[in-house]
């Protein structure tokens, strides 16, 4: 087990930067989520952390050591794959014994082993066939048993759930988790998904652009996310952005659609304009004329189970809240809409950055 | 039932033209093996396997058949080493990667007439370029123990980019995420290409081996304008020796006897190694 700590990394391929001046601390024994759009660099950490790809520029420790120059062999990292990257011309046993044959370890250690990882993972009844004989929840069983059985110092998981059905992919998230807890072995994880990052981590880096955005708790992340990106990208559906002005004498108001919004952050310094973020889990929409509620036209009603997503347009502008399925809304019809004050995000208009 | 005549019609022109031109040829040469055919003293009769037991006792067909494992061994093991090496070396990424395999290319794209004549040339005992480069004068292409390796030069500098194409795209369906998990699973470079590299392309070294085997077996164009299977019968194979039987004796029989031999012998080759492939197939 292992603290991972990442100083001034900077990765460049041929072209330009990817990952550009990268400060990180996982801490030993931690869950650590990076999430992030396609291509934002998330993938490239983890395989600089493995020591797949060499950094550009920085250093990588493990506890107290640099290990820049260590090859992935020496650093006791083991990685679980998207597509899974099981050995196709082995079995599953011989799949999951393949860290510990490297490794030169007597036979009937090695047999004790995979069984024991194998009835961890439930295993045991596929241990003969040759992993193209699975379904894809089993063949990531087995890249996760192979993982494992080294009993490394860091786990690196890149996108290991994606290429599951969405039953299994919750399925396994949970089991992910269970298993995380046995083990405590300080754990990366890497995923486009982010339900999946807030639902699973004890810690989340939101990145874009090869620049961490926030790196904090899933609840501070999503409850209070460090700029508009993150506002955007953590949450679904995606958070509403407004556009608001904030004047010099009045702290704690926003002008926005000839309303005053009246907030409990002191916005003296950020007059002028600003975004205003509302998730639309915030917003309920009523029929019912409410005290201070804002009168809406409904524009798409999504019932979704227990609860209806409903589209409207507040004076020109499209948003979306949440309804009661139970209250009978339709397209075209006159609503309300109401949200906590204390709920509203707010942005700076041009550099994005939360205001507090 | 119409339907399967029709279809019976429109398959035969071709089932015809396929007999005419392989079933027709290959068992009228069995005929010819078991009859003595002259055609100038107008001699066609049947005697058995009468050219199959002079063959036996013939000391000109065992060397020929000797010449030919040796050269056929030699050539496709020097082959197939030199071709992984390139292959593997061509996989990784690198500038002008392109280019260099499109040069790799070009020996396997030159007619082997035309580059026999020019290591012929470049063997040329006085003012040949290899021997100038060397300082020696070795007479390559006029001594037994030379010639014979002279000829498995220009094979194996022919054929290698041969077996790199498809040894190449026998790598390239190797997922490049197995090499990484290999690597995070702690096999070195060598571990590596032991465990993951080389078990994934054994199908792909059998077809090489199997096509390479069976046209080293019946090589006849490079050695025939090389050195004509001489100096004395040092670099005769079984297809040049059956050539000259038959095209420069004119002795039909016996000579087809001996393109028996050789049909007979990639037989073999060929079934040992489809059943290794269907023995060893990984996935």
């Amino acid at each position: 087990m292992a603290e991972i700590r990442l100083i001034g990394i900077q990765k460049k391929f041929d072209g330009p930067l990817v990952i550009d001046d990268l400060d990180l601390v996982i801490g030993d024994g931690e869950f650590f989520t990076i999430v992030g759009p396609s291509g934002c660099g998330k993938s490239t950490i983890l395989n600089m952390i493995a020591g797949l790809d060499p950094v550009t520029r920085g250093s990588i420790f493990f506890d107290d050591c640099m290990v820049n120059d260590i090859s992935p062999k020496e650093r006791d990292v083991a990685m679980v794959f998207q597509n899974y990257a099981l050995y196709p011309h082995m079995t599953v046993y011989e799949n999951i014994a393949f860290p510990l044959r490297i490794k030169k370890m007597p036979k009937t250690a090695i047999d004790a082993e995979v069984r024991q990882v194998a009835a961890l993972l439930d295993l045991n009844d596929f241990l003969r066939r040759r992993p193209r004989e699975l379904s894809g929840g089993q063949r990531q069983r087995v890249a996760l048993g192979r993982a494992m059985v080294r009993k490394p110092r860091v786990f690196l998981m890149d996108e290991p759930l994606s290429n599951l059905d969405a039953q299994l992919r919750i399925a396994m998230r949970s089991e992910l988790k269970k298993l995380h807890e046995k083990l405590k072995i300080t754990t990366v994880y890497v995923t486009h998904d982010q339900s999946e990052a807030l639902g699973i981590s004890d810690r989340i880096a939101v990145l874009h652009r090869g620049r961490i955005q926030q790196c904090d708790t899933p609840h501070d992340v999503y409850n209070r996310p460090a700029n508009t990106f993150v506002a955007g990208f953590i949450g679904s559906p995606q958070m509403n952005f407004i556009h608001g002005s904030v004047s010099v004498d009045r702290r704690h108001e926003i002008q926005c659609n000839e309303i005053a919004l009246t907030t409990v952050q002191d916005l003296s310094r950020a007059a002028g304009n600003v975004t205003i973020g509302l998730r639309p889990d915030d917003i309920t929409v009523s029929s019912v004329e409410m005290r201070s509620g804002m009168q809406v036209e409904i524009t798409v009603v999504e019932p979704a189970g227990a609860f209806c997503w409903v589209d409207f347009k507040w004076g020109g502008i499209e948003m979306r809240g949440k309804a009661d399925s139970e209250i009978e809304l339709r397209k075209g019809v006159t609503a309300y809409i109401t949200f906590p004050v204390e709920k509203i995000h707010v942005f700076d208009l041009e550099s994005g950055a939360r205001i507090e | 039932m119409i339907n399967k005549d029709r279809g019976i019609r429109y398959v035969a022109p071709a089932l015809a033209v396929l007999l005419l031109i392989t079933a027709y040829p290959v068992f009228y040469v069995l005929y010819l093996s078991l009859h003595r055919e002259l055609l100038i003293f107008k001699i066609s009769k049947f005697i058995g396997p009468d050219n199959f037991f002079f063959l036996f006792q013939d000391d000109r067909f065992w060397n020929a058949l000797k010449n030919t494992v040796y050269f056929s061994t030699l050539s496709v093991s020097v082959e197939l080493a030199l071709g992984l090496c390139i292959a593997l070396l061509l996989n990784r990424s690198f500038r002008l990667k392109g280019v260099t395999r499109a040069v790799v290319l070009l020996p396997w794209a030159i007619p082997t007439v035309v580059s026999a004549r020019m290591w012929e040339l470049i063997f040329n005992s006085d003012f040949g370029v290899l021997n100038y480069l060397l300082g020696a004068h070795i007479n390559w292409l006029g001594s037994p123990s030379w010639a014979i390796h002279a000829a498995i030069l220009v094979d194996i500098w022919k054929t290698t980019p041969f077996v790199v194409i498809l040894l190449t795209a026998g790598l390239q369906i190797i997922p490049g995420e197995l090499y990484r998990a290999a690597r995070t699973d702690g096999a070195g470079a060598w571990k590596v290409f032991r465990t993951i590299t080389l078990p994934l392309l054994l199908p792909v070294i059998l077809v090489v081996l199997l096509f390479r085997t069976l046209d080293a077996f019946r090589v006849f164009d490079v050695i025939y304008v090389l050195t004509g299977g001489g100096p004395a019968n040092a670099t005769e194979t079984l297809s040049l020796y059956a050539y000259k039987i038959l095209f420069q004796t004119l002795q039909f029989g016996y000579g087809s006897a001996i393109s028996v031999m050789v049909f007979v012998c990639t037989g073999c080759i060929s079934v040992f190694y489809i059943k290794l492939m269907t023995g060893s197939t990984p996935r």
